[in-house]
């Protein structure tokens, strides 16, 4: 199967969201699980090469406009700004962004030039998400990230003088052996920076990860269901009393900055994404490369699409997805919307997990924290 | 003669060549080991296809180092004298739930080796199975096995033997089944000892006493027999003379052990009949097979009836399952006679089966097998004895499953079963076996003096109590020296409460068990507590009770589900976390509902395994 036979036959291009997945870091945080490979120019630049190709056998018309482009990684901005030039160019050309378009760039403090946010600014990209994880130097290195506290302050000031306006942080709580008053303080760093939005990241133990990875027994252990979920309460305070909204399970931001791209694929949009690793979501029709940059290249430059895993979603799960992963937003899901799953949302309404506001169902506060669980309930006939 | 040039037996051996002779002994004491020296010895198996514990063909017997079935095998042994003699051998079970296998092996033969282990001396089950040997009118041979061991302690085992079981080791022999020794002189001994068959003179009716049967995927019922007059032969019309079935012959054969076809089988050999008999439970063991027309002649004396003492409900895990559970079941009772099952059903577990069994390893040999064998999930429920329940107004009613206990205040009073214990153990744990049993609701009935070392002790205690893990208990206690062997000794009358458990306010009936009130609270906190480990937390708190009618007597909580969400999921993530949720889906779904509670299967298992 390729990629002209993935999109549904007859449909009118819609303009879906772009996402690019750049496989490339400058080395491996502890809890990370995406895929990546050291960086290495020639291979960048094969990539860079080969992911044009791939765009252009995408069956849209070409070019098409797109609302949203998000690129992440992997760490986009360690490319450098040659290659950041060229891999934004040839996405102008291929998907040039609608007015008013949200193009996301994620970000590492650590890597981040003036010279590479001056480059990303004059292509047109327009939000940036950094890694910022902590603020507590310790607590960085702990997590294998490759910057420091004041890395973040300085990226974010230049960010904010290459004239960035709409800047989003990512944090990481519930660190074992990160206590209140240290994970106050990142909070509190955070805030102090005003950024437009936030993300807070309950630290995971993903499979693949170096975390997992770690021998059983080794020091690092999740935190007790408890304290994780003081962490959350305490992230949430500090955000909302500095005007951030929570928007999804781990989302905050002001007004108007929630993150179009990401809230479209929460809303069950569909999503075209590049690069080794990357997903695609088309009406029914699923579809990932292979986690893998050798086999991508050679796919590419021998003239045949990358390897891809396909997998095809009756209506029903379709719209269990929706329902599912709608929910872990806080607007919910439309009361119309969830047709033929009232019989499993009313237990979990007598149980107080869901609740019906304003014509939607919705998430209580502590079916937020089960939101998992939840699901488990939601989905099967 | 023979038709296939397959056919390696001649169909008639003299009977004066024919020595048909069972391998007894306690658990472990090396009888298939001796067999497969036999099986070399005789060169009935090929140095290929040799493995150790040859006959122990069942995966589960190779697993567990035990054998669960007998297993019968033909063997031609040139003996010294110059003459081919024909050897059926059958290698027995050790363990004390499968002595009915040893039993009905003995019908078919006329002599026993009755095998000691030089470092272990006799044990429970040697007695019980010297016993039964000079019941049927066996020849014994005492064997001491095992003498290449350092610690082989053969003038003393030779006493024990003498002693103990009045059997003179004159007349046996001392072997290692190991390294061979000793082998071939028994061998002899055998051809020597132990007499041939026996057979009406020419012409008489044909007769075989069905001894045993399986069911095998090629063949369908297979039919093991023990011919005793005349001749069985493909082709001939028989009837069985207990059902009044008539079928058809379509095979006969010999164990090699495998199903060897042969000619015909003559009077004392033994061997397997394959007829038009599709259905298994058509097959009576213990039934005598004779020619259709002709004169009938007596039925063969059988075999007793025995009844099942433990009972356990299983469930298909799947309730699409049930069809299958139910085939299999009369697929494994049709080779286990000891085993019997009837329909029932469970407010947790659905629709599934009441079975029975002799002991508990005989259930677990059950479930195994239904397992493997014939790949069905199930489930089953916590072992009980049949309760004799006597109502108000005389009534007495038989209760095997505590659900149906009928309500308490119809009851007068409720008998359990007993049994006596014959325990053997050293001196030195004469204190600690005292107190396990008197633990157990026994009491020591007598002492017996063995040797200088070990005594025997005669126990009379409530079957229930040795259900589960006294044997356990018995071997740790005495650092492995201590065996057991048991019969069942009548009813006595017994303060038994019911004892149920509740998950979430609801009853769960394959829980409930019948218990002695005096142990009801302890058992009631060990299977709560069992549970709790296994259920998994629901989003609302579950309350774990345990009750006798409505008093609570032990209650632990499993605390709600406080966080359960993943933090990061993103467009890639989507089906990735939609396929994670859905496994969790299907694990949840292996799991029985009782009310807006999900137990998983293990709970059964565990709580199985929670007894003192
Ligand atoms: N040293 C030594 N070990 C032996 C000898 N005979 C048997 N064994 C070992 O004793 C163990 C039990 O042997 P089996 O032949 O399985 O005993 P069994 O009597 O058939 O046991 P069940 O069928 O379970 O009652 C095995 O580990 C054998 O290898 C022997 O002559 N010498
Ligand atoms: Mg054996």
């Amino acid at each position: 199967m390729n990629s002209s036979t993935s999109l549904r036959p007859g449909a009118p291009p819609e303009p879906a969201g772009i996402y690019v997945h750049v496989p490339f870091c400058d080395g491996k945080c502890v809890y990370c699980a995406f895929y990546s490979v050291m960086l290495d120019p020639a291979l960048a630049d094969r990539w860079l090469a080969a992911l044009e190709l791939e765009m252009r056998r995408c069956a849209l018309p070409e070019p098409v406009e797109t609302g949203t482009i998000y690129v992440g990684g992997g760490t986009p901005t360690i490319l450098g700004s040659k290659r950041i030039e060229r891999l934004c160019s040839g996405l102008r050309r291929r998907f040039p962004l609608r007015r008013n378009g949200e193009w996301s760039v994620e970000a590492n403090p650590g890597t981040l030039t003036r010279e590479t946010l001056e480059t990303l600014a004059a292509a047109g990209v327009n939000r940036l998400s950094l890694g910022a994880q902590s603020f507590d130097d310790r607590v960085l290195l702990r997590l294998g990230r490759r910057h420091t506290a004041a890395d973040i302050f300085r990226a974010f000031d230049l960010a904010r003088e290459a004239g960035f306006r709409n800047i989003g942080l990512d944090l990481i709580a519930c660190v074992p052996g990160v206590g209140p008053r240290t994970w106050q303080r990142t909070l509190d760093s955070a805030v102090a920076l005003r950024p437009e939005h936030v993300s807070v990241y309950a630290l995971t133990f993903e499979e693949g990860s170096r975390l997992c990875a770690r021998s059983p027994g080794a020091r690092l252990r999740a935190k007790p269901d408890r304290e994780q979920l003081n962490d959350l309460r305490r992230a949430e305070k500090a955000l909302s009393q500095a005007g951030f909204r929570r928007y999804e399970i781990s989302n905050y931001a002001r007004p108007g900055f929630e993150c179009r791209h990401n809230t479209a694929c929460w809303r069950g949009e569909d999503y075209l994404g590049f690069g080794p690793a990357a997903a695609s979501c088309s009406g029914l029709l699923r579809w990932a490369n292979a986690p893998d940059l050798a086999s991508y290249l050679a796919a590419l430059e021998g003239g045949g699409d990358p390897p891809r895993e396909f997998d095809e979603l009756t209506p029903r799960i379709r719209a269990a997805e929706r329902l599912i992963f709608g929910l872990r937003m806080l607007e919910g899901v439309q009361l119309e919307a969830v047709g033929g799953f009232e019989r499993k949302l009313e237990p979990l309404r007598e149980q107080r997990l869901v609740e019906i506001k304003d014509g939607r169902w919705r998430m209580s506060r502590r079916g937020l924290d089960l939101a998992d669980a939840i699901a488990v309930e939601l989905l099967g006939d | 003669m023979s038709a296939d040039g397959a056919t390696v037996f001649s169909m008639a051996t003299e009977l004066s060549r024919i020595r048909n002779y069972c391998i007894i002994a306690h658990i472990d004491h090396g009888k298939s080991t001796l067999a497969d020296r036999m099986l070399q010895m005789t060169h009935s198996v090929e140095d290929r296809d040799f493995r150790d514990q040859l006959l122990d063909s069942m995966d589960l017997e190779r697993e567990r180092g035990i054998t669960i079935k007998s297993h019968p095998v033909t063997m031609q042994y040139q003996a010294l004298d110059g003459m081919v003699y024909e050897f059926n051998l059958i290698d027995t079970p050790g363990h004390v739930d499968f002595s009915y296998e040893v039993s009905r092996s003995m019908a078919a033969c006329e002599g026993a080796v009755l095998l000691v282990d030089a470092s272990q001396g006799v044990e429970a089950q040697t007695v019980a199975n010297a016993y039964l040997a000079a019941e049927n009118n066996l020849e014994i041979i005492p064997v001491i096995n095992k003498i290449d061991l350092p610690v082989a302690k053969v003038e003393e085992v030779s006493h024990q033997i003498e002693e103990v079981l009045g059997i003179d080791m004159g007349q046996g022999a001392l072997v290692s089944a190991r390294t061979g020794a000793g082998i071939r002189e028994l061998m002899e001994r055998i051809v020597r000892q132990v007499p041939p068959p026996k057979t009406e003179p020419a012409p008489c009716p044909a007769r075989a006493l069905v001894f045993d049967s399986v069911y095998d995927a090629f063949r369908g019922v297979v039919v093991y027999v023990r011919v005793v007059d005349g001749h069985v032969r493909a082709g001939d019309r028989v009837r069985m003379l207990g059902t009044g079935t008539v079928a058809e012959i379509k095979e006969v054969g010999f164990f090699t052990p495998k199903f060897k076809p042969a000619q015909a089988l003559g009077p004392g050999q033994v061997g397997y009949i394959v007829s038009t008999i599709k259905e298994p439970r058509e097959v009576r063991i213990g039934d005598t097979i004779s020619g259709a027309s002709g004169p009938v002649p007596q039925q063969l004396p059988g075999f007793k009836n025995i009844h099942p003492m433990v009972f356990s409900g299983i469930y298909p895990v799947d309730t699409v399952d049930y069809e299958k559970l139910k085939a299999s079941l009369g697929k494994l009772s049709l080779n286990d006679s000891a085993f019997s099952f009837t329909p029932e059903s469970s407010v947790a577990l659905g629709f599934g089966f009441r079975c029975g069994f002799l002991g508990l390893l005989h259930l677990e040999i059950i479930q195994e097998r239904l397992r493997r064998e014939y790949d069905v999930d199930i489930i089953s429920t916590y072992p009980a004895v049949v309760y004799h329940v006597a109502l108000e107004g005389g009534e007495i009613v038989n209760v095997d499953n505590p659900t149906h206990l009928p309500d308490q205040s119809r009851i007068e009073f409720i008998e359990e079963p007993m049994i006596k214990a014959f325990i053997i153990c050293m001196n030195e744990n004469i204190g600690d076996i005292m107190r396990l049993v008197m633990d157990r609701r026994g009491e020591v009935e007598k002492t017996d003096t063995l040797d200088v070392r070990r005594v025997m002790l005669t126990c009379r205690m409530p079957l229930n109590e040795i259900l589960v893990d006294f044997n356990d208990y018995l071997k740790s206690v005495s650092h492995g020296y201590a065996s057991m062997d048991y019969e069942h000794s009548g009813y006595a009358q017994s303060d038994l409460v019911k004892l149920d458990i509740l998950l979430n306010g609801e009853c769960v009936d394959a829980f409930s068990c019948l218990i002695h009130r005096s142990k009801a609270e302890s058992r009631g906190r060990q299977m709560c507590a069992a549970l709790k480990e296994v259920i998994p937390a629901h989003m609302f708190a579950v309350p774990i009770q345990a009750a006798i009618g409505k008093t609570v007597i032990a209650r632990e909580t499993i605390k709600a589900l406080r966080k359960d969400v993943t933090a990061k999921c993103y467009g890639g993530d989507i089906t990735r976390k939609r396929k994670l949720l859905e496994r969790q889906k299907e694990g949840k779904k292996r799991m029985k509902q009782v009310g807006k509670v999900s137990v998983p299967q293990e709970a059964f298992i565990s709580v199985l395994k929670s007894g003192s």
